[in-house]
């Protein structure tokens, strides 16, 4: 088995750099090298600056870098610098050689040679081409190398898409495949296809066809530039950028090298000719309209804003090649998209509606799933690969078999044959083999068509996955109501599972978050993991019943509810056996406050969340203040002399006073929503199994659960500090007077009412001042329009 | 009243704030450098000394027990002679040598050290732990106005403009580049040798000062204090920097410096200090300025050198409208835009600067003024012998 503490990475660009930031954020070591500028070719040996500057510049650029590809700044620490010339005999101390220089064939034979001669026997080698074949790419390599050598093909940016391709060089041993493929989804949580040695693999393959069929194809449906974005974007579960958005993104000039290399190297592709760039493309080449980079290309900034301060964008027109104000038409097939309860309506609607852009849909989906299909096995193995390299690489929500069988595989190759398409071979062998899909769910298991054998095959998973959707269908569901499931996962351990709109906490979900504890205190179970794989943790507490209860004027209920959520995170905190949160993606607010009430949090790495309270207008009220203080206190305890908990305290009065959401999970420790106790997991699709270990972990080593803690007021002249600092903050315009407002109100808190400094308080006692804040704000008109701001629009309000 | 001279004079470089040359330095030991310089150059028997008075703007942690008196046996005086620290914030350092004028006027003695020194690395502004009045953060909020706040204020009131305050910022700069560049602060700074990751530096050169300013990038700054550009008009590059420094003056009576035999660089002729509004800078300066000339029987007009702390571009340019100022005349080597804002130290430092740039140009009067915060304004005039 190999193990990888260091990793060396050759080249330095947007890839490179990229790649060393994912593996310092996930804790691994890096040495990044890069070529000697040329202007400090001459400088001597001794001259490390100059002569790093190029490697220097690229790792200062990823602390800039937009969106971060940093999980935190310091994360860089862990990439240490050098250069081609003076360094690559360190590559020695390295497990795991990535190359990501230049997509040139002789560049990288040259650096490749270079690894051959410094390496050390048995580490491993892999390049990050996007095209180069491996075979030529290793021509002259050492069979040893060739034997650890492979292609391991990130997406940009690393650290955000999930795919890496994963593909086997002439010597590749299966068990450096298999390793690397652990490896880079244990360590690096990402996401493996295995790839074939063929141009551009997998992702990159479909994606061209399928971007280049709809350049050919748009016009003959009447469409605009953004009408193609309307159609092809969320709407079929792609990303927002849709097509031509990315194509900007990407760069026309980039996309159509990438085209250039199937056309030149895939002679036998059935569809060669299309990968030829039109007369307009290449008449976007030569206009230097490549997109982001040259500031235009399939849409241009017109410099100009519109009524409410937006800025104009204009589309190309490729008919007259000028930028043209956006027209957005609105199809029939949208409307009808959106009026559906279903996915399986919604693509219904789309793809097998009669107006243009239906048909333009459909015309691009029939035509890439074909193509597509005729690439098994020439490119992969089986669908499963096909479809989850433009699932991870492109976002897309589902793959392109996936949507088939949503739309019926039959139904599709009957109107494939209608339309003069003879379906692939593998959409033949489905039907004539006598299934109705390309996949099949079985209790816990997933099935897939497999060409290989004629029939259905198990879909290979990582043992360290555990889904909750295959646990429901193996009826492990032992309670659920609208809200929230309780699932057993085995071993004792119950999954607390929210299911309510954007995961928000209601009623239903305190009731059975409450019967959970109340069963482990029973001894019926022995922890609790509360966790979810929606897209969401959580958004917190359901706002609609909190302003239901407003508008009623029913003040007892509300402040009933606001209890009821103290009692039920009080409950979690207190039960016997240890509970386990795992948040992921946003976890606002009751979410955080949930995640802060269990023993302890295993976090995903993406995790946006903080105590987002302020911008609807109140303070956290289900024990989210009372934890930040009991958190804050913690760093002063009462056994160190004179330690002064104010900084910790104002860390926290801060935070939740500026609402502040983490970039990262990790971050959540550096805000104090989290602590170093608490567990980082790289893999979110391995959350809820990592949660569910380190849940058992604590019932085998007896777990006890905490003693209730004793806060010590910091009185009056703390309260003074945080008012004064307020006044400061409204006279430089950051809060409004109702921003005062609420401040005034956590600076109590957090203080420890008009307690005199010193004074010894519960838990229950900040939570009674936090609950009497909370629905004071409530009784508020500033606060109310905050709440409805955000049931309406989804942001938060400034008044 | 009797004449009190300056004998010696001098300063440490200054250093910026955390990320400078003296972000590690104690601030004692940059006090007993320049005290002990002082003294040196002062040639007066230590033990004549009648008294230490350092001032100082947070003089706690490592500014606090008395850091004058800690400074002066660092410095290796004896123990006979007493030490005191003072605080007037930004002004602490003039007010102490004000203090000593007086206290050597009065007979107290004839011989004192006085100075100011502030490590802003090692002690935060609004010191290690802020506690305001409760009372007071209720009924009178505007007293604890940070200072940022006061320089907003001031551009506002009274229509002091961004880009004037931007095109000073950048006058501050070249003009502290071209006396850096031709030497003019050498004679007046101490070297420190210092440890600095792990190696001994030799810091004598103002660090602050940036030859590659331009008003454009100036302009291009967001506000430091405010959320909008219609509420904030001071930035990072046209507020005073924070920094590290120290700097002392030995005085003397008119009989101890022909007891003693040394040649005097100046006299310190007056001092006024003046108060208002909390919530803004540079209109006390307005009262304090006429008070000290008066009090030294010239006009404001016979001012030759004007050391007008930028502690923000719009207090500074206030006041030098007010005072119907000839720019020509104030801050000519740079201020503290350029050369950095050690709080306690500063009025000390500005003092030094204005004692050397008297005799460099052979001028007569020179005037050193100060906003402080709270809304004070204090001002001393110097004069050539």
């Amino acid at each position: 088995m190999i193990k990888i503490q260091k990793v060396a990475v050759l080249g330095s660009g947007i890839m490179g750099s990229g790649i060393a930031a994912h593996l310092a954020n996930c804790g691994i070591p890096s040495l990044m090298l890069d070529m000697v500028p040329s202007e400090a070719t001459a400088a001597a040996k001794e001259n490390a600056v100059a002569r790093n500057a190029l490697v220097a510049k690229n790792k200062a650029a990823l602390l800039k870098a937009k969106p971060s590809p940093l999980f935190k700044k310091s994360n860089t620490d862990l990439i240490e610098i050098g250069n081609f010339e003076d360094d690559f005999e360190k590559i020695a101390e390295c497990d795991w050689i990535i190359e990501a220089v230049k997509e040139d064939l002789a560049v990288k034979q040259s650096i490749l040679q270079k690894v051959d001669r410094y390496r050390s026997p048995h580490s491993v080698v892999s390049t990050n081409t996007s095209g180069v074949p491996l075979w030529q790419i290793c021509e002259k390599s050492s069979p040893e190398l060739r034997q650890h050598f492979l292609g391991t093909h990130f997406f940009n940016p690393p650290r955000y898409m999930k795919l890496v391709e994963l593909i086997p060089g002439p010597g590749t041993s299966p068990e450096i495949m298999a390793a690397m493929s652990a490896f880079l989804e244990n360590a690096l949580g990402k996401g493996v296809v295995f790839a074939k040695d063929t141009p551009n693999f997998i992702a990159n393959r479909i994606l061209t066809f399928y971007c280049q069929y709809i350049i050919r194809t748009f016009t003959n449906y009447g469409l605009t530039v953004e009408d193609v974005d309307a159609l092809t974007g969320p709407l079929i579960g792609h990303a927002s950028s849709a097509t031509f958005r990315t194509l900007d993104l990407v760069g026309i000039d980039t996309f159509v090298s990438v085209m250039g290399n199937v056309y030149q190297n895939c002679l036998n592709d059935e569809r060669r000719e299309l990968f030829v760039p039109t007369s307009w493309m290449k008449q976007m080449l030569d206009q230097k309209l490549f997109g982001e980079k040259t500031g235009a290309g399939f849409y241009r900034k017109s410099g100009e804003r519109d009524s409410q301060g937006k800025s104009i964008i204009l589309s190309l027109d490729i008919n007259t090649m000028n930028y043209v104000p956006q027209r957005k038409k609105d199809f029939p097939c949208m409307t009808k998209a959106k009026e559906a309860k279903t996915l399986e309506e919604r693509l219904q609607a789309l793809y097998f509606g009669d107006d243009e852009g239906s048909r333009f849909l459909w015309d691009v989906f029939s035509r890439t799933a074909d193509y597509a299909g005729r690439r098994i096995p020439e490119i992969a193995d089986d669908i499963v690969n096909v479809d989850n390299a433009v699932k991870w690489g492109f976002s897309w929500s589902h793959g392109l078999f996936e949507t088939w069988d949503i739309l019926g595989v039959r139904r599709v190759c009957e109107r494939m044959e209608k339309d003069g398409i003879e379906p692939p071979p593998i959409a033949q062998e489905v039907l004539s083999s006598g299934c109705d899909s390309f996949y099949k769910r079985e209790k816990t298991k997933s099935l897939f068509f497999d060409m290989r054998q004629k029939t259905y095959a198990q879909v290979p998973k990582n043992p360290k996955i555990l889904q909750l959707e295959s646990q429901k269908r193996a009826e492990k569901v032992v309670k659920e109501n609208s809200s929230c499931s309780l699932i057993d996962l085995g071993d004792r351990i119950l999954c607390a599972e929210f299911h309510s709109k954007m995961n928000t906490v209601d009623k239903d979900v305190l009731a059975l978050l409450k019967e959970a504890t109340d069963w482990i205190n029973e001894e019926k179970y022995d922890g609790l993991v509360i966790a979810n794989q929606g897209d969401h943790f959580s958004a917190g507490a359901n706002l609609n019943w909190i302003l239901g209860e407003i508008m009623e004027k029913n003040w007892k209920k509300l402040e009933q509810a606001v209890q009821d959520f103290q009692d039920t995170n009080m409950a979690l905190r207190f039960c016997r056996g240890p509970v386990v949160a795992a948040p992921h993606h946003y976890t606002f607010g009751g979410g955080i406050e949930i995640t802060q009430h269990a023993a302890r949090a295993v976090f995903a790495a993406e995790t946006y969340g903080g105590l987002v309270e302020v911008g609807v207008g109140v303070i956290p009220g289900a024990g989210g203040t009372k934890e930040m203080l009991r958190r804050a206190l913690m760093f002063a305890p009462d056994s160190v002399p004179d330690v002064d908990p104010f900084p910790y305290v104002r860390r926290a009065f801060e935070t939740i006073a500026m609402a502040k959401v983490s970039t990262s999970g990790v971050e959540l420790i550096d805000l104090g929503y989290l602590t170093e106790n608490d567990v980082l997991c790289l893999n979110f699709d391995q959350q809820v199994y990592k949660a569910k270990q380190v849940c058992l972990g604590m019932v085998i080593a007896e777990y006890v659960p905490p003693r209730p803690a004793v806060l010590r007021a910091l009185g009056e002249s703390a309260a003074a500090a945080f008012r004064s600092a307020v006044y400061q903050f409204r006279l430089g315009g950051y809060a409004s007077e109702h921003d005062v407002l609420i401040a005034e109100h956590l600076a109590r808190v957090l203080t420890g009412g008009e307690r005199p400094e010193g004074s010894l308080m519960s838990e229950q006692d900040v939570l009674d001042l936090e609950r009497e804040a909370f629905c004071s704000l409530c009784g508020t008109e500033k606060t109310v329009a905050r709440i409805q701001h955000m049931l309406k629009t989804g942001k938060p309000l400034r008044n | 009243m009797d004449d009190v001279f300056i004998v010696s004079a001098c300063r440490t470089a200054v250093g910026k704030a955390k990320k400078g040359t003296l972000r590690y330095t104690r601030p004692d030991d940059m006090a007993a450098a320049v005290i002990s310089e002082a003294v040196a150059r002062s040639t007066v028997p230590p033990e004549r000394i009648g008294e230490v008075i350092m001032g100082c703007a947070f003089p706690e942690a490592a500014q606090g027990m008395n850091i004058a008196r800690i400074a002066g046996m660092a410095a290796g005086l004896p123990d006979t002679v007493s030490a005191m620290t003072i605080n007037r914030f930004c002004a602490s350092g003039i007010e102490a040598i004000a203090l000593a004028a007086a206290r050597i006027q009065t007979g107290m003695y004839d011989v004192a050290v006085a100075g100011g020194v502030e490590s802003m690395s090692l002690v935060p502004m609004g010191g290690c732990r802020f506690s305001p009045n409760p009372r007071l953060t209720k009924e009178k909020p505007q007293v604890y106005t940070a200072m940022g706040n006061c320089g907003d204020n001031v551009a506002r009131t009274f229509n002091i403009t961004r880009e004037s305050m931007d095109e000073w910022a950048y006058e501050s700069h070249q003009r502290a580049v071209k006396a850096i560049q031709q030497g003019a602060f050498k004679d007046q700074i101490v070297p420190l040798d210092v440890t600095l990751d792990g190696r001994v530096v030799r810091f004598d050169t103002d660090e602050g000062p940036r030859p590659d300013t331009s008003i454009e990038a100036l302009s291009k700054l967001p506000p430091a204090f405010a959320a909008s550009p219609k509420l904030g008009f001071c930035t990072a590059g046209n507020s005073s920097q924070t920094s590290d420094g120290a700097a002392a003056v030995c005085l003397m009576s008119a009989k101890a410096v022909k007891e003693i035999g040394v040649q005097p660089l100046a006299l310190f002729r007056s001092y006024r200090v003046a108060a208002g509004d909390p919530s803004l800078l540079g209109p006390a300066q307005l009262v304090a300025i006429p008070a000290a000339c008066e009090a030294a029987g010239i006009s404001v007009e016979e001012l030759d050198l004007i050391e007008n702390n930028e502690a923000f571009a719009s207090q500074c340019l206030y006041v030098m409208r007010e005072m119907h100022f000839d720019p020509k005349k104030v801050n000519v080597n740079g201020g503290a835009i350029a050369l950095g804002h050690p709080l306690g130290c500063t009025g000390a430092k500005l003092s030094v600067q204005m004692v050397y740039e008297l005799n460099a140009r052979q001028a007569r009067y020179g005037l050193v003024t100060l906003c402080v915060g709270g809304g004070m304004g204090v001002a001393g005039v110097f004069e050539r012998p």
